[in-house]
């Protein structure tokens, strides 16, 4: 069920390759039916990256950065329930296809033109509304491909979003007293943003700094505090009842921010 | 198991270890103004302690690293008793029932301040739970340990009461 991006692309050009690949992924899920369907895609380099894919027929796909080696939890119950309010959802697994180990540094290093692969394979297989989702330091890669994707499909809407909960964008952790240096991408980022912060965590005091930050790179950004959970509330192996709580409630909460983005986007500054 | 790892990782990643003892020298600029009511609705001004050697520690409830450290901070303050030494522990911006009631599970002596609409986490650019700054007798930040300590080990404990005896000349 290996979809490869770059043999592909040369067998099929133009919109005979959107429509193999589309086939190719259409029978893939065909086969399992409900169930999340198991496809690598590949990179350019070879590099072949295992993607589950919970299939569902509204016009929307959700693309969610995990960092979970490709079997995680929460978000694959997510990905279920977003599935059964049909929404599609597809968790690739960039760390295990790169044997990275599986930790928010490795996130860092997954490329731009990685995750603009992706949505490029996403946007040839599938008509619907794309919306990036991650959390913690996911968020680098997943708007640096956006970035890239964007920077070679200039003017197109879609991805129409991208949802980040608890996000790391600090170049370094800044020492006390010192100025927060973020990523070059969060200037450089200009698409419709929805942030989830949880109310017990530092970084709720710099969300109105690191929105400040993505907007004057022309994002719009929304931004909701989370009550009573702290930063990477669903990852965490002693998770307080609130946190439990809310990590049931991953799926209400990304269709929330989609519906926000969908319906009030914002200006841009 | 490596799903774990990366919650590990994730984890550390949001407050630092509480072995990461390394104090810094301090890079920022002039020392923030720090003016504060703690839980008994005393007023405390960083002015006011003009002389003495300042511990200016902000805190979390929900912040592990914390919570494991308080015991140490509490020690280094009776360690230190009769010197020119005070320590300023600034909740970051949690309610006074919630604070509270945590106090009631780990008793500590040392001052407590509520900073409810985080304006000293934004003064003195507080980015992770714990994070502290040592203030000299002349009122300047000397320096800064971010992350969890055992504030009682003869490292720590020689430069802080290096610092005191410097205040007491």
């Amino acid at each position: 069920m290996a979809l490869s991006i770059k043999n592909r692309r040369n067998l099929f050009p133009g919109i005979a390759r959107k429509i193999a690949v589309a086939l190719l992924l259409s029978l893939s899920l065909a086969q399992v039916g409900a169930q999340a369907a198991p496809a690598t895609f590949k990179l350019d380099d070879g590099t072949e990256i295992p993607l589950r894919a919970y299939s569902a027929r509204g016009d929307t796909l959700v693309l969610w950065l995990a960092c979970d080696e490709g079997r995680g939890t929460r978000e694959a119950r997510a990905s279920w329930g977003l599935a059964a309010n049909g929404v599609e959802a597809w968790l690739p697994d960039f760390l295990g296809g790169h044997f990275l180990p599986v930790a928010p540094s490795s996130m860092v290093q997954i490329s731009g033109e990685e995750v603009a692969a992706l949505i490029d394979m996403a946007l040839a297989s599938t008509a619907k509304k794309i919306f990036l989702v991650s959390a913690g330091r996911g968020a680098v890669p997943t708007l640096r491909g956006v970035r890239t994707w964007q920077e070679k499909h200039p003017g197109d809407a879609n991805p129409a979003g991208v949802i980040l909960f608890y996000p790391e964008l600090y170049a370094d952790t800044p020492a006390p007293g010192a100025e927060a240096e973020y990523h070059e991408i969060v200037k450089q980022t200009r698409i419709p943003l929805f942030i989830y912060q949880g109310e017990r965590s530092p970084g709720r005091w710099w969300l109105s700094h690191l929105r400040t930050a993505l907007e004057s790179g022309g994002s719009r950004v929304h931004t909701e505090l989370l009550p009573k959970v702290r930063g990477y509330f669903y990852v965490r192996q002693e998770p307080t009842p609130e946190e439990e709580a809310m990590s049931q409630s991953l799926p209400d909460l990304i269709l929330k921010a989609i519906k926000t983005l969908e319906t009030s986007p914002g200006e841009l500054p | 198991m490596k799903s774990i790892l990366c919650c590990l990782f994730a984890l550390l990643l949001l407050s630092a270890p509480v072995h990461a003892m390394e104090l810094k020298p301090y890079k920022g600029g002039p020392t923030p103004r720090l003016a504060l009511k703690d839980l008994n609705g005393k007023a405390h001004d960083l002015k006011d302690y003009a002389g003495q050697v300042v511990m200016v520690q902000f805190w979390a409830t929900y912040c592990a690293p914390c919570i494991k450290e308080m015991p140490s901070v509490e020690r280094l303050k009776t360690k230190l008793a009769g010197k020119p030494f005070t320590i300023l522990a600034v909740n970051m911006g949690e309610s006074e029932p919630e604070i509270r009631a945590f106090l009631k599970k780990i008793k500590v002596s040392f001052n407590i301040l509520m900073d409810g609409d985080a304006r000293a986490i934004a003064d003195w650019k507080v980015f992770v739970a714990p994070s502290t700054f040592l203030v000299d007798a002349q009122g300047k930040i000397r320096y800064t340990l971010q992350g969890g300590a055992e504030w009682d080990a003869p490292e720590l404990m020689q430069t802080i009461a290096g610092m005191t005896a410097e205040a007491a000349k």
